[in-house]
């Protein structure tokens, strides 16, 4: 179903949006979502030893796996994430809003790891969580994306 | 092998050079560029570096191609809980490895690469 049929039922039944959700909605057609994703594609043409230090090429499950996760958390208030190719054949995203800061890390082996970035000050251990996103990823990752623009 | 030792001779002021691949490399909110905290990471715990007074920096750029030099201090990577230890490769005695502090966990490990990442700055 498209957006434009969501939004005419939605129209329809006359329920206002809730805020957050209007945002997740109205994301399909964000801007920097094709851009990212060519980025990502794009890691799949880098030689082994890209890096120097003997890093394999990016992986295909990694890089569909990135993929899959920016066409899930693709709303408008998100600005254009850095796109790195990660040693071991991982693919990294990372979003910057303000202090606030984001890192997945892609893993051949279907593994999502995260880096959250709560304050400025990087010196003050609590100011940082690390973890691995074990079950829907996508869910997960769209909760943490919420909470960095604020719409939580 | 047995686990690697912080060496002291490695003087806390002693400036040390990393490759980071330009892919490796975001901007902050002010324009200025970094090196993301995948550039100090590695497979085996062990990071690579160079000590600035006993190698060349053209040679260190000619050997990797398609990546900026990051520089910080011996200081700053022990700070983020590190060991600094020489490791000579193929004759190039200034090598050193960064290694975590023994018992470290791969959550701090992240962490404190994310650190080092932000008190690096990158040569021009």
């Amino acid at each position: 179903m498209s957006y434009a049929v969501l939004e005419r039922t939605r129209q329809q039944l006359g329920e206002p949006a809730q805020n957050q959700w209007s945002k997740v909605t109205s994301l399909f057609a964000a801007p920097w979502v094709l851009d990212a994703l060519d980025r990502i594609a794009g890691l799949a043409r880098l030689p082994r030893n890209w890096d120097g230090y003997g890093s394999p090429r990016i992986d295909p499950g990694a890089i569909a796996a990135a993929r899959r996760f920016v066409a899930s958390v693709a709303f408008e208030s998100l600005p254009l994430p850095n796109v790195s190719p990660v040693l071991g054949g991982s693919v990294g995203l990372q979003w910057r809003y303000g202090e606030k800061e984001l890192e997945f890390t892609f893993h051949p082996n279907g593994e999502v790891e995260f880096l959250r970035v709560l304050g400025a000050d990087l010196d003050r251990d609590e100011n940082m969580e690390t973890g691995t996103l074990r079950h829907e990823p996508e869910m997960a990752g769209l909760k943490f994306l919420l909470w960095m623009t604020g719409c939580r | 092998m047995p686990p690697r030792q912080n060496d002291p001779t490695i003087a806390d002021d002693a400036v040390l050079w990393r490759a980071v691949p330009e892919l490796q490399i975001c901007k902050e909110d002010d324009g200025r560029e970094r090196a993301q905290k995948w550039a100090f990471e590695s497979d085996d715990n062990e990071v690579s570096a160079w000590i600035a007074a006993e190698t060349d920096l053209g040679r260190l750029r000619a050997r990797f191609p398609h990546s900026r030099i990051a520089e910080f201090t011996a200081a700053q990577a022990r700070e983020c809980r590190n060991i600094v230890a020489r490791d000579p490769v193929e004759g190039d005695a200034s090598h050193v490895v960064i290694c975590p502090l023994p018992g470290k966990s791969n959550s701090q490990i992240k962490k404190d690469a994310r650190r080092l990442a932000s008190k690096a700055h990158l040569l021009p």
